[in-house]
Protein backbone atom coordinates (compact mmCIF):
# COMPACT_ATOMS: atom_id res chain seq x y z
CA UNK A 1 0.00 0.00 0.00
CA UNK A 2 1.31 3.42 -0.94
CA UNK A 3 1.48 5.64 2.12
CA UNK A 4 1.42 9.37 1.56
CA UNK A 5 4.61 11.11 2.56
CA UNK A 6 6.18 14.54 2.55
CA UNK A 7 7.99 15.26 -0.73
CA UNK A 8 10.60 17.29 1.12
CA UNK A 9 11.73 15.08 3.99
CA UNK A 10 9.87 11.82 3.35
CA UNK A 11 8.06 11.85 6.69
CA UNK A 12 4.63 10.26 6.85
CA UNK A 13 3.48 12.61 9.58
CA UNK A 14 1.50 14.83 7.31
CA UNK A 15 -1.96 16.30 7.46
CA UNK A 16 -4.21 17.40 4.67
CA UNK A 17 -6.72 20.18 4.97
CA UNK A 18 -8.70 22.40 2.68
CA UNK A 19 -8.40 26.12 2.55
CA UNK A 20 -10.05 28.83 0.51
CA UNK A 21 -7.91 31.12 -1.58
CA UNK A 22 -8.98 33.99 -3.76
CA UNK A 23 -7.76 34.48 -7.29
CA UNK A 24 -8.15 37.87 -8.82
CA UNK A 25 -7.95 39.17 -12.35
CA UNK A 26 -7.98 42.79 -13.45
CA UNK A 27 -11.39 44.18 -14.45
CA UNK A 28 -13.34 41.17 -13.25
CA UNK A 29 -12.76 40.96 -9.51
CA UNK A 30 -11.93 37.74 -7.74
CA UNK A 31 -13.04 34.17 -7.42
CA UNK A 32 -12.71 31.99 -4.33
CA UNK A 33 -11.66 28.39 -4.71
CA UNK A 34 -11.03 25.59 -2.27
CA UNK A 35 -7.58 24.03 -2.49
CA UNK A 36 -5.74 21.30 -0.66
CA UNK A 37 -3.01 22.22 1.77
CA UNK A 38 -0.63 19.63 3.16
CA UNK A 39 1.53 20.26 6.19
CA UNK A 40 4.42 18.10 7.34
CA UNK A 41 4.88 17.85 11.11
CA UNK A 42 8.53 16.86 10.80
CA UNK A 43 9.97 19.57 8.55
CA UNK A 44 7.11 22.10 8.78
CA UNK A 45 6.83 22.25 4.99
CA UNK A 46 3.53 23.56 3.71
CA UNK A 47 2.17 23.10 0.21
CA UNK A 48 0.35 21.00 -2.33
CA UNK A 49 2.28 17.76 -1.84
CA UNK A 50 0.46 15.70 -4.45
CA UNK A 51 -0.22 18.21 -7.24
CA UNK A 52 -3.94 18.29 -6.57
CA UNK A 53 -4.47 22.02 -7.05
CA UNK A 54 -2.60 22.81 -10.25
CA UNK A 55 -5.34 21.97 -12.74
CA UNK A 56 -8.05 23.69 -10.68
CA UNK A 57 -5.90 26.82 -10.41
CA UNK A 58 -5.15 26.91 -14.12
CA UNK A 59 -8.80 26.36 -15.01
CA UNK A 60 -9.98 29.14 -12.67
CA UNK A 61 -7.41 31.60 -14.02
CA UNK A 62 -8.44 30.77 -17.58
CA UNK A 63 -12.12 31.29 -16.80
CA UNK A 64 -11.45 34.60 -15.04
CA UNK A 65 -9.40 35.78 -18.00
CA UNK A 66 -12.25 35.03 -20.40
CA UNK A 67 -14.65 36.83 -18.07
CA UNK A 68 -12.34 39.83 -17.95
CA UNK A 69 -12.23 39.95 -21.77
CA UNK A 70 -16.03 39.98 -21.82
CA UNK A 71 -16.18 42.74 -19.18
CA UNK A 72 -13.66 44.91 -21.02
CA UNK A 73 -15.57 44.61 -24.29
CA UNK A 74 -18.85 45.37 -22.53
CA UNK A 75 -17.22 48.47 -21.08
CA UNK A 76 -16.33 49.70 -24.56
CA UNK A 77 -19.87 49.04 -25.79
CA UNK A 78 -21.22 51.03 -22.82
CA UNK A 79 -18.87 53.88 -23.73
CA UNK A 80 -20.21 53.77 -27.30
CA UNK A 81 -16.91 52.59 -28.73
CA UNK A 82 -17.80 49.94 -31.27
CA UNK A 83 -15.82 46.75 -31.55
CA UNK A 84 -15.42 47.24 -35.30
CA UNK A 85 -13.77 50.63 -34.70
CA UNK A 86 -11.33 49.04 -32.23
CA UNK A 87 -10.57 46.26 -34.70
CA UNK A 88 -10.02 48.84 -37.45
CA UNK A 89 -7.75 51.03 -35.29
CA UNK A 90 -5.67 48.09 -34.10
CA UNK A 91 -5.67 46.44 -37.53
CA UNK A 92 -7.17 43.29 -36.15
CA UNK A 93 -9.22 40.88 -38.26
CA UNK A 94 -12.86 42.00 -38.29
CA UNK A 95 -15.21 40.27 -35.85
CA UNK A 96 -12.37 38.83 -33.79
CA UNK A 97 -13.48 40.87 -30.75
CA UNK A 98 -17.07 39.69 -31.19
CA UNK A 99 -15.82 36.14 -31.26
CA UNK A 100 -13.85 36.74 -28.06
CA UNK A 101 -16.90 38.26 -26.43
CA UNK A 102 -19.19 35.40 -27.43
CA UNK A 103 -16.62 32.79 -26.43
CA UNK A 104 -16.67 31.32 -29.92
CA UNK A 105 -12.89 31.76 -29.97
CA UNK A 106 -10.53 32.36 -27.08
CA UNK A 107 -8.34 35.44 -26.78
CA UNK A 108 -4.63 34.76 -26.71
CA UNK A 109 -2.48 36.04 -23.82
CA UNK A 110 -1.21 38.83 -26.08
CA UNK A 111 -4.79 39.72 -27.02
CA UNK A 112 -5.83 39.87 -23.37
CA UNK A 113 -2.85 42.09 -22.52
CA UNK A 114 -3.72 44.42 -25.42
CA UNK A 115 -7.35 44.67 -24.28
CA UNK A 116 -6.23 45.48 -20.75
CA UNK A 117 -3.99 48.27 -21.99
CA UNK A 118 -6.69 49.87 -24.09
CA UNK A 119 -9.16 49.52 -21.23
CA UNK A 120 -6.71 51.30 -18.91
CA UNK A 121 -5.62 53.88 -21.50
CA UNK A 122 -8.38 54.23 -24.11
CA UNK A 123 -6.37 57.02 -25.76
CA UNK A 124 -4.07 54.29 -27.08
CA UNK A 125 -6.79 53.65 -29.67
CA UNK A 126 -6.37 57.20 -30.89
CA UNK A 127 -2.61 56.65 -31.01
CA UNK A 128 -3.17 53.56 -33.16
CA UNK A 129 -5.55 55.48 -35.42
CA UNK A 130 -2.79 58.03 -35.98
CA UNK A 131 -0.48 55.24 -37.13
CA UNK A 132 1.60 55.31 -33.94
CA UNK A 133 3.14 58.67 -34.85
CA UNK A 134 5.36 59.58 -31.91
CA UNK A 135 4.57 63.31 -31.79
CA UNK A 136 0.85 62.71 -32.13
CA UNK A 137 1.04 60.03 -29.48
CA UNK A 138 2.70 62.48 -27.08
CA UNK A 139 0.03 65.09 -27.78
CA UNK A 140 -2.78 62.62 -27.24
CA UNK A 141 -1.27 61.40 -23.99
CA UNK A 142 -0.67 64.91 -22.66
CA UNK A 143 -4.15 66.00 -23.69
CA UNK A 144 -5.62 63.07 -21.81
CA UNK A 145 -3.52 63.83 -18.71
CA UNK A 146 -4.55 67.49 -18.76
CA UNK A 147 -8.21 66.56 -19.05
CA UNK A 148 -7.82 64.15 -16.14
CA UNK A 149 -6.05 66.75 -14.00
CA UNK A 150 -8.77 69.19 -14.83
CA UNK A 151 -11.65 66.90 -13.95
CA UNK A 152 -10.08 65.38 -10.83
CA UNK A 153 -9.70 67.54 -7.78
CA UNK A 154 -6.29 67.53 -6.18
CA UNK A 155 -5.78 66.73 -2.51
CA UNK A 156 -5.13 70.42 -1.87
CA UNK A 157 -8.44 71.13 -3.58
CA UNK A 158 -10.25 68.74 -1.27
CA UNK A 159 -8.70 70.41 1.80
CA UNK A 160 -9.58 73.85 0.50
CA UNK A 161 -13.12 72.75 -0.18
CA UNK A 162 -13.35 71.22 3.29
CA UNK A 163 -12.22 74.51 4.87
CA UNK A 164 -13.90 77.07 2.65
CA UNK A 165 -16.71 75.24 0.89
CA UNK A 166 -17.06 74.20 -2.76
CA UNK A 167 -15.29 76.24 -5.35
CA UNK A 168 -15.60 76.60 -9.12
CA UNK A 169 -12.65 75.26 -11.06
CA UNK A 170 -11.63 77.32 -14.10
CA UNK A 171 -11.99 75.46 -17.37
CA UNK A 172 -8.76 74.78 -19.23
CA UNK A 173 -8.81 74.62 -22.97
CA UNK A 174 -6.74 71.59 -23.83
CA UNK A 175 -6.09 72.98 -27.33
CA UNK A 176 -4.50 76.10 -25.81
CA UNK A 177 -2.32 73.97 -23.60
CA UNK A 178 -1.24 72.07 -26.68
CA UNK A 179 0.15 75.27 -28.15
CA UNK A 180 2.39 75.62 -25.11
CA UNK A 181 3.39 71.97 -25.35
CA UNK A 182 4.23 72.44 -29.01
CA UNK A 183 6.46 75.38 -28.12
CA UNK A 184 8.36 73.33 -25.60
CA UNK A 185 8.70 70.14 -27.61
CA UNK A 186 9.31 71.57 -31.06
CA UNK A 187 11.52 74.54 -30.24
CA UNK A 188 15.20 74.11 -29.76
CA UNK A 189 16.70 74.76 -26.34
CA UNK A 190 18.15 78.13 -27.39
CA UNK A 191 14.80 79.47 -28.64
CA UNK A 192 13.15 78.43 -25.41
CA UNK A 193 15.85 80.29 -23.46
CA UNK A 194 15.44 83.39 -25.69
CA UNK A 195 11.68 83.25 -25.09
CA UNK A 196 12.28 83.08 -21.34
CA UNK A 197 14.55 86.15 -21.62
CA UNK A 198 11.86 88.00 -23.55
CA UNK A 199 9.34 87.23 -20.84
CA UNK A 200 11.78 88.49 -18.20
CA UNK A 201 12.30 91.72 -20.19
CA UNK A 202 8.55 92.17 -20.53
CA UNK A 203 8.13 91.67 -16.79
CA UNK A 204 10.85 94.29 -16.10
CA UNK A 205 9.13 96.80 -18.39
CA UNK A 206 5.78 96.09 -16.76
CA UNK A 207 7.22 96.66 -13.28
CA UNK B 1 23.10 14.26 -7.63
CA UNK B 2 26.50 15.57 -6.88
CA UNK B 3 27.21 17.43 -3.67
CA UNK B 4 30.28 19.61 -3.69
CA UNK B 5 30.20 20.90 -0.12
CA UNK B 6 28.54 20.12 3.15
CA UNK B 7 29.04 23.40 4.98
CA UNK B 8 28.09 27.03 4.39
CA UNK B 9 29.98 27.91 1.24
CA UNK B 10 30.20 30.55 -1.39
CA UNK B 11 30.17 27.81 -4.03
CA UNK B 12 27.00 26.11 -5.21
CA UNK B 13 26.04 22.66 -3.98
CA UNK B 14 24.23 21.88 -7.23
CA UNK B 15 24.97 22.77 -10.82
CA UNK B 16 22.45 25.41 -11.79
CA UNK B 17 22.17 23.81 -15.23
CA UNK B 18 20.95 20.59 -13.54
CA UNK B 19 18.31 22.58 -11.71
CA UNK B 20 17.28 24.36 -14.90
CA UNK B 21 17.08 21.16 -16.88
CA UNK B 22 14.90 19.65 -14.18
CA UNK B 23 12.39 22.45 -14.73
CA UNK B 24 11.32 20.92 -18.03
CA UNK B 25 7.60 20.22 -18.25
CA UNK B 26 8.06 16.48 -18.33
CA UNK B 27 9.94 16.62 -15.01
CA UNK B 28 7.40 18.74 -13.19
CA UNK B 29 6.38 15.87 -10.91
CA UNK B 30 9.94 15.89 -9.55
CA UNK B 31 9.38 19.36 -8.20
CA UNK B 32 7.79 20.63 -5.06
CA UNK B 33 7.22 24.33 -4.48
CA UNK B 34 6.28 25.43 -0.97
CA UNK B 35 3.17 27.53 -0.48
CA UNK B 36 5.28 30.46 0.73
CA UNK B 37 7.29 30.39 -2.50
CA UNK B 38 4.13 30.03 -4.60
CA UNK B 39 2.44 32.94 -2.84
CA UNK B 40 5.47 35.21 -3.19
CA UNK B 41 6.00 34.27 -6.83
CA UNK B 42 2.40 35.26 -7.53
CA UNK B 43 2.58 38.43 -5.43
CA UNK B 44 5.87 39.79 -6.74
CA UNK B 45 6.42 38.20 -10.14
CA UNK B 46 2.94 37.40 -11.52
CA UNK B 47 3.84 33.72 -11.65
CA UNK B 48 0.69 32.07 -10.41
CA UNK B 49 1.10 28.36 -10.88
CA UNK B 50 3.83 25.76 -10.50
CA UNK B 51 3.94 25.35 -14.29
CA UNK B 52 4.44 29.07 -14.80
CA UNK B 53 7.32 29.17 -12.31
CA UNK B 54 9.06 26.14 -13.82
CA UNK B 55 8.60 27.46 -17.38
CA UNK B 56 10.02 30.79 -16.29
CA UNK B 57 13.14 29.19 -14.82
CA UNK B 58 13.60 26.79 -17.73
CA UNK B 59 13.43 29.65 -20.22
CA UNK B 60 16.25 31.58 -18.52
CA UNK B 61 13.95 33.93 -16.65
CA UNK B 62 16.42 34.24 -13.78
CA UNK B 63 18.77 36.83 -15.27
CA UNK B 64 22.13 37.94 -13.87
CA UNK B 65 21.87 35.43 -11.07
CA UNK B 66 24.48 35.52 -8.34
CA UNK B 67 25.00 32.82 -5.75
CA UNK B 68 24.41 34.16 -2.26
CA UNK B 69 25.37 31.03 -0.37
CA UNK B 70 24.93 27.31 -0.02
CA UNK B 71 24.03 26.08 3.42
CA UNK B 72 22.65 23.06 5.21
CA UNK B 73 18.88 22.87 5.41
CA UNK B 74 18.34 23.50 9.10
CA UNK B 75 14.82 22.04 9.32
CA UNK B 76 15.87 18.66 8.03
CA UNK B 77 14.51 16.08 10.50
CA UNK B 78 17.09 13.55 9.34
CA UNK B 79 20.31 15.14 10.60
CA UNK B 80 22.40 12.19 9.41
CA UNK B 81 21.65 13.00 5.79
CA UNK B 82 22.21 16.71 5.40
CA UNK B 83 20.60 18.49 2.47
CA UNK B 84 22.16 21.63 1.07
CA UNK B 85 20.15 24.69 0.09
CA UNK B 86 21.49 26.98 -2.63
CA UNK B 87 20.26 30.55 -2.70
CA UNK B 88 20.69 32.99 -5.52
CA UNK B 89 19.66 36.53 -6.19
CA UNK B 90 18.52 37.33 -9.70
CA UNK B 91 16.98 40.03 -11.84
CA UNK B 92 13.95 40.00 -14.05
CA UNK B 93 12.78 43.18 -15.70
CA UNK B 94 13.29 45.88 -13.12
CA UNK B 95 12.77 43.53 -10.19
CA UNK B 96 15.38 41.84 -8.11
CA UNK B 97 14.50 38.46 -6.74
CA UNK B 98 15.76 35.72 -4.47
CA UNK B 99 15.41 32.00 -4.97
CA UNK B 100 16.39 29.17 -2.66
CA UNK B 101 16.20 25.55 -3.71
CA UNK B 102 17.46 22.14 -2.67
CA UNK B 103 17.47 18.55 -3.86
CA UNK B 104 16.43 15.54 -1.87
CA UNK B 105 18.19 12.63 -3.57
CA UNK B 106 16.36 10.04 -1.50
CA UNK B 107 13.01 11.27 -2.77
CA UNK B 108 14.41 12.38 -6.16
CA UNK B 109 12.74 15.75 -5.67
CA UNK B 110 13.79 19.31 -6.27
CA UNK B 111 12.29 21.69 -3.73
CA UNK B 112 11.90 25.42 -4.26
CA UNK B 113 11.86 26.79 -0.75
CA UNK B 114 11.72 30.46 -1.52
CA UNK B 115 10.96 32.69 -4.49
CA UNK B 116 10.63 36.28 -3.37
CA UNK B 117 11.94 39.79 -3.76
CA UNK B 118 15.60 40.21 -2.93
CA UNK B 119 16.32 41.95 0.36
CA UNK B 120 18.49 44.55 -1.36
CA UNK B 121 15.75 45.28 -3.86
CA UNK B 122 15.51 48.88 -2.75
CA UNK B 123 19.07 49.81 -3.68
CA UNK B 124 17.80 52.43 -6.16
CA UNK B 125 16.59 54.42 -3.20
CA UNK B 126 19.85 53.67 -1.39
CA UNK B 127 21.96 55.08 -4.25
CA UNK B 128 19.70 58.12 -4.59
CA UNK B 129 20.12 58.90 -0.89
CA UNK B 130 23.85 58.20 -1.11
CA UNK B 131 24.30 60.53 -4.10
CA UNK B 132 22.40 63.22 -2.27
CA UNK B 133 24.84 62.90 0.64
CA UNK B 134 22.04 62.15 3.09
CA UNK B 135 23.46 58.81 4.27
CA UNK B 136 26.83 60.37 5.05
CA UNK B 137 25.28 63.36 6.78
CA UNK B 138 23.28 61.18 9.16
CA UNK B 139 25.90 58.41 9.33
CA UNK B 140 23.44 55.70 8.30
CA UNK B 141 25.28 54.14 5.37
CA UNK B 142 24.81 50.37 5.78
CA UNK B 143 25.68 49.39 2.21
CA UNK B 144 22.10 49.19 1.02
CA UNK B 145 21.00 46.32 3.32
CA UNK B 146 17.52 46.50 4.75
Amino acid sequence: MNKKSCPVCGSEEIIEKKKTISISEPFVGQDNIEVFENICYSCKSRGDFFNQNESLLEETIKELKQKSVKRILEYFIDKKISMSSIERALEMPQRSLTKWKNNSSKASSAGIALLRFIRLFPWLLEVAENKYDFKMAQKIQINDSINKLHTQKSVAGWIEEFNYGPREYPKIDAAETFLTVDLITEDSESTVISKENNIEEELLIAS
Amino acid sequence: MMYYYKQLKKSPSYKFSDFKKACRKKNKNNFFITYDALEDADKYFNLRTKNQILDFIYNDGLENKILINAKIWDKNPNKNKPIMVDSYKFETGNRKGYIAFMYNDQRNKWIIKSFKLSEDTNDQMYYALKDAGILKQFNIDNGGKI
